[in-house]
């Protein structure tokens, strides 16, 4: 299976706490689940598992699931699912 | 005289004539209290009963009143904000808009749940309660000036730093459409242009000083509910992310995400993220804008929460001693709104809006307008009297609204009336409208989250991301493949839901973030506590439906129906977007309301409520009168 990168930006930092946003390799195939797992291992942090449902990811600019598929040069970004104020 | 009801209110109201100048000072009965409670339902009782129907809102029989809730003052955590109704310029209809800060406890501290406004005085005058005694006294002095001003200048005649003050600046004196009524300097009662109403009473000002004390029916229930409340805030499950964030960064803190995830509007809600660039994203998030301007946090009364600030802009071209930082929505109208992302921008922008006394809701997006049509060639640097208003250019930001806040000759004083009646002045721009009832819209994209296409649409006041329905909060956890399903009934519980809790929450005096920062269930616990009134079971339903019906009313006799109610295609996605978060989406609003309105069994054309319905919410007696 082949690498790929992936762009990533963590928006909403209080729920992904010591995870940094930039560039990222994964498997083909990884989903957003997946990336943030690997942004967990290559941070050396842990996001709480109760903050998951609290993320509205976005794929190239769409709205994502947690458990979709990324593909190469993808930027993903993790927001809020509150949003504005 | 019937006995006076004090738990939780001082039980009494009055009513000012400016032509008259004269009081009434009135009692609440008991039920009225109990069906109504406080704020916009209450507010939208007297008025129902005070006012003539039809009455243009700058006559002498147009009324403004300034309504607690129960909970201001008594205890409650959140509990501090107060409720401006009247009828509203801009929509023509029934508005109330609230604000937090210290006014909503300092209006009761002087005796009174509410005042009420009616008449025009001939000269410009402010009104001065110190422990239920009215005076009005002159205000020509004062007649011009911002509003920071006029608060030092009261508070230095009356020789009392501590009064609260609910007043106007230049903008609704000059009876600006979408002039807002102001408090504690930069809190803002903003939204429908009650500053206008004030200001064409030549009242500038209502000063409250006191200090009488509110019981409560249990104050050991009070307390409870609180160390409840606080324990939520420290070790419920959001209190290390949402509360945490609202109470490090204010509201702005969502800024960032809400532009990337399409609920903050870009160019005027046709454009997408990528207009602009990640710098101008996250230039205004608070999480940056703190770094650099934050000099300390600031609470409104009784609020764990605090998710106010203060800021200090060092140098640069607009350079700024001390002001409130900006709310989310400012930064999106300003910002993102507008295709920019300069920070000092939108405190300046702010700033001027709260030193004028305007709206920056409708500010921003009327300028939003003007930049979209000046973008598409409908207006020349002609008509905008030499200003470039191009899409993200800061320099035309600060020009267009300094033009507007200081009542320039020319664009900015059309501009002042908002975005609907600028596009009938100049009669052009009409398919750049992002209004719903002719008010601007707030920066949350029904797009992503659909039921606020219904609540801006249908609330009694239009285009308010403050009202209740199935919108941004609730919406937000729900699959695409629910949120976006129209037709299921059970969007329309949801709705509902949504409603009641709304209306209870502002009746109460408790602010919108009670929804995040306490434990679910609480606030109709709370409203027992302080009053004593029960509202368990199915009269937690009845109580907000009530509330919602009672701010109908009003709009029925005003001649409101489905076909007047209208909302700009935009904002349903009409065209789709074809790139962006909202690629494709389009939104069938006709199904979301007719839902909506079946569940709550009103006439899906007229929306008279059945009589059965009225009949079941109780208290409703005089609009049942009016409709049967």
């Amino acid at each position: 299976m082949s690498v790929i990168n992936v762009r990533v930006k963590f928006v909403a930092g209080e729920l992904t706490p010591g995870l940094e946003s930039g560039e990222y390799s994964i498997c083909e195939g990884s989903t957003i689940r997946d990336l943030i797992s690997e942004c967990e291992t290559a941070c050396g942090a842990a996001v709480p598992p109760g903050n998951f449902k609290l993320m509205y990811p976005l794929l190239n600019g769409k709205p994502a699931q947690l458990d979709t598929a990324i593909a190469k040069s993808a930027t993903v970004h993790i927001c809020r699912v509150v949003m504005g104020g | 005289m019937s006995s006076i009801y004090t738990n939780g209110y001082t039980g009494k109201y009055v009513i000012i004539d400016l032509s008259t100048r004269k009081s009434d000072v009135r009692i609440f009965d008991e039920e009225t209290l109990k069906y109504f409670v406080g704020g916009p339902s209450l507010g939208a009782r007297i008025l129902y009963e005070e006012m003539p129907a039809l009455t243009p809102w700058d006559a002498p029989e147009s009324m403004i009143g300034f309504v607690s809730g129960p909970t201001n003052g008594t205890g409650p955590l959140m509990g501090g904000r107060y409720t401006v109704v009247c009828k509203s310029p801009v929509t023509g209809m029934w508005n109330d808009a609230n604000s937090g800060g210290n006014f909503g406890p300092l209006l009761r501290k002087s005796g009174y749940d509410a005042v009420f406004v009616k008449g025009i005085s001939p000269t410009p005058v402010y009104i001065f309660i110190d422990s239920g005694v009215v005076d009005i006294r002159d205000a020509s002095g004062l007649w011009g000036k911002t509003t920071e001003q006029t608060e030092k200048e009261i508070k230095e005649e009356l020789g009392d730093p501590k009064v609260g003050i609910a007043l106007i600046g230049p903008a609704g004196e000059r009876k600006s459409f979408i002039a807002a009524v102001m408090n504690d300097t930069h809190r803002a009662a903003g939204r429908g242009g009650s500053g206008a109403v004030m200001g064409s009473k030549n009242l500038k000002a209502l000063v409250c000083r006191g200090n009488e004390s509110i019981g409560v029916f249990s104050r050991d229930d009070v307390v409870a509910l609180n160390r409840e409340v606080a324990a939520w805030e420290k070790e419920g499950p959001i209190a290390d992310t949402m509360i945490k964030i609202f109470g490090d960064h204010g509201t702005g803190s969502l800024y960032e995400g809400s532009v990337y995830g399409g609920d903050a509007s870009v160019r005027n809600w046709g454009g997408v993220p990528s207009d602009l660039t990640e710098q101008e994203i996250t230039a205004l998030g608070t999480q940056t804008m703190d770094k650099f301007y934050k000099t300390k946090k600031y609470a409104c009364n009784a609020c764990s929460l605090g998710c106010g600030a203060m800021y200090q802009v060092k140098g640069g071209k607009y350079p700024l001693e001390e002001t409130g930082r900006p709310e989310y929505e400012t930064s999106g109208m300003f910002g993102s709104g507008l295709g920019a992302g300069d920070p000092e921008v939108v405190n300046w922008c702010n700033y001027l809006s709260n030193e004028y006394g305007f709206d920056t809701i409708s500010l921003g997006g009327t300028i939003a307008w003007a930049m979209e049509c000046f973008s598409n060639g409908l207006f020349t640097l002609e008509d905008t009297g030499g200003i470039d208003l191009k899409w993200g250019n800061t320099d035309a930001i600060v020009e267009m609204t300094e033009a507007i806040c200081k009542g320039a000759a020319g664009m900015g004083s059309v501009l002042a009336l908002g975005s609907r009646a600028a596009a009938e002045h100049y009669d052009r721009g009409y398919e750049y409208l992002t209004d719903a009832g002719g008010i601007e819209t707030p920066q949350h994209d029904p797009r992503r989250a659909p039921g606020l296409a219904r609540t801006y649409q249908y609330d009694p006041t239009p285009g308010r991301h403050v009202k209740g329905g199935q919108g941004f909060t609730m919406n937000a956890e729900l699959p695409p493949e629910v949120k976006y399903d129209f037709k299921d009934p059970a969007g329309a519980e949801r709705d509902v839901a949504g409603v009641v809790e709304t209306e209870i929450t502002n009746m109460a005096g408790f602010c919108m973030l009670s929804d995040l920062g306490m434990p679910p269930a609480c606030k109709t616990r709370f409203l027992t506590a302080v009053t004593g009134f029960n509202y368990e079971g199915d009269e937690e339903r009845k109580l907000g439906l009530r509330s919602f019906t009672m701010r109908h009313a009003f709009n029925l006799r005003e001649g409101v129906n489905r076909e007047n109610r209208k909302i700009a295609g935009r904002i349903l996605g009409k065209p789709a977007m074809t790139d962006g978060p909202h690629e494709g989406i389009t939104i069938d609003n006709d199904t979301l309301a007719d839902n909506f309105f079946k569940a709550l069994d009103w006439d899906l054309q007229t929306l008279v409520p059945s009589r059965k319905a009225l009949e079941e919410l109780g208290g409703l007696e005089n609009v049942i009168a009016d409709l049967y």
